[in-house]
């Protein structure tokens, strides 16, 4: 007895895929199928968006999606800018009774729209007791530390006391500041120590 | 304001910055007619001297200010009770000069 094969018609052509992805199913209206090896399109080779500071967010158009081990380029953070002074070399002393450079105390600093934080670390004297020594810091030709400035008495005419302090500038524009310390004596002669028993040092940063 | 400024290679380690601060003002003829230094808040002035003591190799920085003019209390002044005056024997730039490298020398 023989056996006669007789091939059924195929009704229903094989395409390749043409699915999307989207955001809502859709019936879609190709009267083929697919395979069930077939490929699907679900990635492509661009890049994703390399992220900087401060961008927005967005949904996006894209009919692809990124691969699950995708990375994104990323902006550097700006180091934040900084300068300082330091003093070993020797003494600084005046006799000036007005507002003077502290000289080399200068610090200038290109920065972002942020405040700068300073700090003067110092000791120093005045060489009578009861007299007095004043710093100030100049920003940019104005006194961040009204006209008096940190003032400090000498108990004892010669003995050195601290005269150490820190405070923060306003936000500055982004530009280029000079920061410069100033002093002076109510009389006599005042001494910023500057040598290897007691460094004075100038430092400003920026705060980001 | 005449502003006087010298470099001298000068070892003060020994007698301190205050004692050489002192020596430069006996140089210079520090007097009540010349008064580069306030014995009192309510002083009359001259002037003014300050010196960066740098140790040697360095030079010390040796800047002298004499008013050429009285000068007015400014907002910076704070609490200044000094009075900024003109000297009355004005001295030269090369007078200082001169002071100055005696008493280095």
């Amino acid at each position: 007895m023989s056996i006669v094969v007789t091939p059924i018609p195929r009704l229903i052509d094989l395409a390749a895929p043409a699915f999307q992805l989207g955001t809502a199913n859709a019936a879609g209206s190709a009267a083929t199928a697919v395979a069930s090896d077939s490929t699907l399109l679900a990635f492509d080779a661009v890049a994703v968006d390399a992220i900087t500071l401060g961008q927005s967010g967005s949904v996006g158009t894209a009919v692809v999606a990124p691969r699950r081990d995708h990375a994104h380029a990323m902006e550097s953070l700006p180091a934040p800018v900084f300068g300082r002074v330091v003093r070993t070399a020797g003494d600084i002393t005046t006799t000036s009774t007005t507002l003077t450079d502290v000289t080399g105390a200068t610090v200038t600093l290109t920065t972002g729209a942020f405040p700068v934080m300073y700090i003067c670390t110092a000791f120093g004297n005045n060489s009578t007791t009861s007299f007095n020594v004043s710093l100030n810091v100049d920003l940019d030709g104005g006194l961040q530390l009204g006209s008096d400035g940190q003032t400090y008495v000498a108990a004892v005419g010669g003995s050195h006391f601290n005269m150490s302090f820190s405070s923060q500038t306003a936000a500055l524009s982004a530009a280029e500041h000079v920061l410069k310390m100033r002093w002076s004596v109510s009389a006599n002669t005042g001494t910023i120590k500057g040598d290897s028993y007691g460094a004075f040092v100038w430092s400003a940063f920026e705060i980001r | 304001m005449m502003h006087v400024e010298l470099t001298q290679i000068i070892d003060c380690s020994g007698i301190g910055s205050g004692e050489c601060t002192e020596r430069a003002l006996t140089a210079l003829g520090n007097s009540p007619e010349f008064n580069l230094r306030a014995r009192s808040e309510d002083a009359t002035v001259h002037g003014s001297i300050t010196i960066v003591h740098d140790s040697p190799p360095e030079p010390h920085l040796i800047s002298v200010e004499i008013y050429e003019a009285n000068v007015s209390a400014e907002p910076e002044d704070g609490g200044r009770k000094s009075t900024l005056a003109r000297p009355t024997i004005f001295p030269t730039e090369r007078q200082i000069n001169d002071r100055l490298t005696k008493w280095v020398n």
